[in-house]
């Protein structure tokens, strides 16, 4: 590849991280210590919530989010079946059994009509997504899961940043999950976060991620219970810090790349640009636009990799993957198979210019028109 | 010849009652929650998985004879 490829998503890091991760180094303390703990403080204020519990992934957050609250088997947790896989992964993985559930076709995200419908007896959680940086519609949610007695824990991975009128991802519901993997808003390589305002969902979720470890007396520790080890290394921490004094103006350009998108794409026929409620704060994470033209969106991926444009799909349709083949369903998950397959994720780079975002367009538009007509 | 379904109130259990109530089947259905059917399914509360497990362990616990 050339240098002139134009990516999908470039990391906003540079001299400032560097600086802080040599003070660590030089600390001679590079497991989870000071830094991890700023980071942790930064983030949680940034997000408006009481407490912020830094783990390796937003993975991990999420699997510690639901031994938190005590899922495990003979338990149901509602989840959107248009996600990566790892929302559902965790479920399975704490002996729970996901219910996949379909998503709006203008939001992306799980909505409340949907997760109604796949309330049983046994539901305990539901899991909403916030995809691509578009936080979830979480008053009907909320109303629903108080209705039910269900706790919600959401998926945030792409959504650091996000807001709802004055409500911020990260302290809407019980536990909030997010992602610092390369492709999220701020990145520290490989990272996640738990975000609660509950002091004992907290206590809980941090004792378990070291270990199942409590204070004890004299210093000494005491393993209070069943725990594991998904601790944030300092030199992972002290980049987090440095993120955090970058992230509104990280999201200031996401919007304004993909407020030139939704311009440009405007002039286009066979594509719908994401749609966002008013009032509401999008990150654009991923600026993924909608092909009306059914069986087009791959043939365009690889026809844009050959003029050196980065794009990608959506996000997968999880009961069409193999692994999924004998989880719950609920209804015919339609439109998470028709996001799936026809979604588009344009690239936007802090770093990319206008003229690179006409290219994108342009290129798009002549390949889609040439893949239309070859049928 | 009569159908029993166990964990009833699952996703996958209420949808196997609706079908085998709209099929005109013979069944009896069981879990540990509270039902969340119709008064004329035939539901009790019980916990088969603790029972089953119970008569497992006590049916290991017993010397083998030859």
């Amino acid at each position: 590849m050339t240098e002139d490829r134009i990516r999908l998503i470039q990391p906003v890091v540079g001299e400032e991280e560097l600086a802080l991760i040599d003070e660590v180094l030089k600390s001679g303390h590079m497991t989870e210590g000071p830094k991890t703990m700023e980071f942790e403080s930064k983030f949680a204020e940034y997000v408006g919530a009481k407490h912020g519990i830094a783990t390796t992934s937003c993975t991990t957050a999420m699997e510690l989010s639901l031994r938190v609250l005590g899922i495990g088997r003979g338990d149901e947790v509602i989840v959107p079946d248009f996600t990566y896989p790892a929302t559902a992964d965790v479920v399975r993985f704490v002996g729970a059994t996901p219910v996949l559930v379909d998503v709006s076709p203008e939001s992306y995200n799980v909505d409340a009509e949907h997760i109604k419908e796949a309330i049983t007896p046994r539901s305990k959680c539901v899991m909403p997504v916030s995809l691509f940086g578009n936080p979830i519609d979480i008053e009907p949610i909320e109303d629903l899961a108080e209705e039910n007695d269900l706790y919600v824990v959401e998926d945030a991975a792409c959504s650091a940043g996000a807001r709802r009128g004055q409500r911020r991802t990260g302290s809407m519901v019980d536990l909030t999950c997010f992602s610092f993997h390369p492709r999220k808003i701020i990145t520290t390589g490989e990272g996640g976060m738990v975000t609660t305002d509950s002091d004992e969902l907290a206590e809980l979720a941090r004792s378990i991620k070291k270990f199942g470890m409590t204070a004890g007396a004299g210093g000494i520790s005491t393993f209070a219970r069943a725990g594991s080890n998904f601790k944030l290394s300092d030199v992972l921490g002290a980049i987090g810090v440095v993120q955090m004094s970058k992230i509104d103006e990280i999201i200031s350009r996401r919007q304004e790349l993909a407020g030139n998108y939704d311009e440009l794409l405007d002039r286009v026929s066979g594509v719908v640009p994401p749609k966002v409620d008013d009032g509401v704060r999008h990150v654009y994470q991923t600026y993924a636009a909608r092909i009306t033209v059914e069986k087009v969106r791959d043939r365009l991926i690889s026809d844009l990799e050959k003029k050196n444009i980065e794009t990608q799909i959506g996000t997968y349709s999880l009961h069409m993957q193999p692994s999924f083949s004998p989880v719950p369903k609920s209804g015919d998950l339609e439109t998470a198979r028709m996001l799936f397959e026809n979604l588009l994720a344009f690239p936007l780079s802090h770093y990319m210019t206008e003229e690179d975002q006409e290219f994108v367009v342009t290129s798009f538009k002549e390949l889609l028109e040439k893949n239309q007509a070859n049928g | 010849m009569k159908i029993a379904v166990f964990c009833a109130t699952g996703f996958i259990g209420q949808n196997i009652v609706e079908k085998l109530k709209s099929e005109g089947q013979d069944f009896i259905s069981t879990d540990f929650a509270d039902s969340p059917s119709e008064e004329e399914i035939d539901y009790r509360r019980v916990d088969i998985l603790r029972f089953l497990g119970r008569a497992v362990r006590y049916r290991s616990s017993k010397p083998r004879t030859p």
